[in-house]
């Protein structure tokens, strides 16, 4: 069963690095909380590729994020086990690079040094970094936006140096929980575009966890759906469109059947009144 | 320029009018010399003994500056403890609640039994009431930290200490600096007390000194004196907070 995940996996891209595969194996998490114990999460399996962009979507409060938790090694499954490559995840999985709905971004440190701050914290040495951070931003279209305090900058600008400090490192997995949610739509449209950019580049395996059916689609080699506390998985549903995808193609008949299945599963999942 | 002035200019104001109301307190109003001195014999008695007042403000300056640097240093790593466990944290509630509860001068005469007439128990009693508001700022500001940025902290499997360095001690710095601030008047208060009660030196000495002598006109130069120190060492607590913190919101001065 597992295996054929791996197999019938779609979207193909061409760079794929079985060394940082994820393998979700019937992970469960539950919660004690002072209403009693809450299961969030009811053995999901789940296998990516290395290279695979996978998009998550489902409801609110489903257990999107604690799955994502998971995979990092942040949060310890109740039950079940995940694996990247060839390495079981117990405890904080440092080969990833993480970004979150808020930016994070320490107000102390520019645009710049906020991209550093991955590397000061992992103990590497900054003046190896320096200019790869500059290309970063560059890429991000910050570059003159790099010894700018966090303060100066908007919203989506904030957001572009999170996602350029989860990639500095060149972590071979990036996790990202609802990296957009706090962004108004346009600028949600330019960033998302400005992620398809640098993942095409690099062939990351990614985990990306959002609301918004057009930028799953936009974004993703495969879509998973999940249900409702506790989370399980209710689709799997591949986007076989051409790459690179610029904004345009959310305009095409192909992303809009797509998109229509993906709604169409989580709407089939709403409770019936 | 501009902007300098119009901070200035209120404060310069008020100022001005203390003095004007001070001085017609004293010629047209004829309150006597031995309730309100005037302004002319307060500066007579600081001019004519500025060594005395130099030195009685340098024993002071001492002891609050000392009990300060102890409340801090003491009140920061206790913060930081508590910010990391909570189960020290119920351990020392308790003790710091009721030791805040205590009225400071009713523990004054039992650090003189303690620790004699010296400069010491001042120190201590500077230090003891600028502890409390440090440890709450302190606290707050180590706790304030995002769950989120520990998580990514973690993700990168940097040491507690390297992400006490490059994030907990930077994103406590605003409230603390709240608390340096609340600290430093509060440690003048401390160092007077304590001097009231013993000792032979400081402004406070020289306060309980000239009131039992009737020296008002000594009396309101010292409690000048207390005041100035009190405002210049604040300010100067507030100026390293404006090099330090830059970049926080508190910080950002609209000019228009």
């Amino acid at each position: 069963m597992l295996m054929n995940a791996v197999q019938t996996a779609a979207g193909a891209r061409d760079r794929i690095d079985p060394g940082n595969a994820i393998i979700i194996e019937r992970v469960s998490k539950t919660f004690e909380t002072r209403g009693g114990t809450v299961k969030a999460i009811d053995e999901v399996s789940l296998a990516l590729r290395g290279g695979e962009f996978v998009s998550i979507v489902g409801p609110s409060g489903c257990g999107k994020s604690t799955l994502l938790g998971i995979v990092a090694g942040l949060t310890r499954p109740s039950a079940g086990s995940v694996t990247i490559g060839s390495t079981a995840v117990n405890g904080p999985y440092e080969r990833a690079g993480i970004v979150f709905q808020k930016d994070l971004l320490m107000e102390w440190r520019t645009a710049l040094d906020n991209v550093l701050l991955q590397i000061e914290l992992r103990g590497l040495a900054r003046k190896h970094y320096v200019s790869r951070a500059l290309d970063l931003l560059a890429k991000v279209s910050l570059r003159d936006f790099a010894n700018k305090y966090p303060r100066e900058l908007s919203g989506g600008m904030r957001q572009r140096v999170a996602i350029c400090r989860a990639l500095i490192h060149d972590p071979p997995v990036l996790l990202m929980d609802e990296p957009f949610g706090a962004l108004d739509a346009l600028t949600r449209d330019e960033i998302s575009v400005d992620l398809s950019k640098v993942c095409d580049e690099t062939g990351k395996t990614v985990v990306f966890i959002t609301h918004s059916i057009a930028e799953a689609v936009h974004l993703s080699d495969r879509i998973i759906v999940m249900s409702p506390r506790p989370a399980t998985i209710l689709a799997d549903i591949a986007v076989d469109l051409p790459r690179p995808r610029r904004i345009e193609v959310r305009d095409t008949p192909e992303f809009g059947a797509i998109a229509q299945r993906v709604r169409a599963s989580l709407t089939a999942l709403q409770p019936r009144r | 320029m501009r902007a300098l002035a119009g901070n200035w200019l209120p404060s310069l104001i008020v100022f001005l009018g203390i003095g004007l109301a001070w001085q017609l307190a004293t010629t047209v109003l004829g309150v006597p010399k031995y309730l309100i001195p005037s302004p002319e014999s307060v500066w007579a008695v600081l001019s004519k003994h500025p060594q005395m007042f130099a030195a009685n403000t340098l024993v002071t300056l001492r002891e609050l500056l000392g009990g300060f640097a102890l409340a801090v240093l003491l009140a920061v790593p206790l913060a930081l403890f508590i910010s990391y466990s909570r189960l020290f944290e119920r351990f020392v509630n308790p003790v710091i609640v009721i030791s805040q509860a205590l009225p400071k001068v009713a523990i004054a005469p039992l650090l003189l039994v303690w620790f004699g007439f010296g400069e010491f128990p001042k120190i201590l009693m500077a230090a003891l009431i600028a502890f409390f508001p440090m440890l709450i700022s302190a606290t707050t500001g180590f706790k304030g930290i995002e769950p989120d940025v520990m998580s990514l902290a973690r993700s990168t499997g940097a040491s507690g200490l390297r992400i006490f360095w490059k994030i907990r001690l930077p994103s406590a710095l605003p409230a603390m600096f709240g608390g340096l601030k609340l600290a430093i008047t509060f440690a003048v208060i401390g160092a007077i007390l304590g001097e009231f009660l013993s000792g032979d030196s400081g402004l406070g000495y020289l306060i309980q000194s000239a009131s039992g002598a009737q020296r008002t006109d000594m009396l309101f130069a010292a409690l000048i004196i207390i005041s100035l120190v009190s405002v210049a060492l604040f300010y100067a607590v507030e100026f390293v907070e404006r090099k330090l913190i830059f970049w926080h919101q508190s910080q950002i001065v609209i000019v228009t």
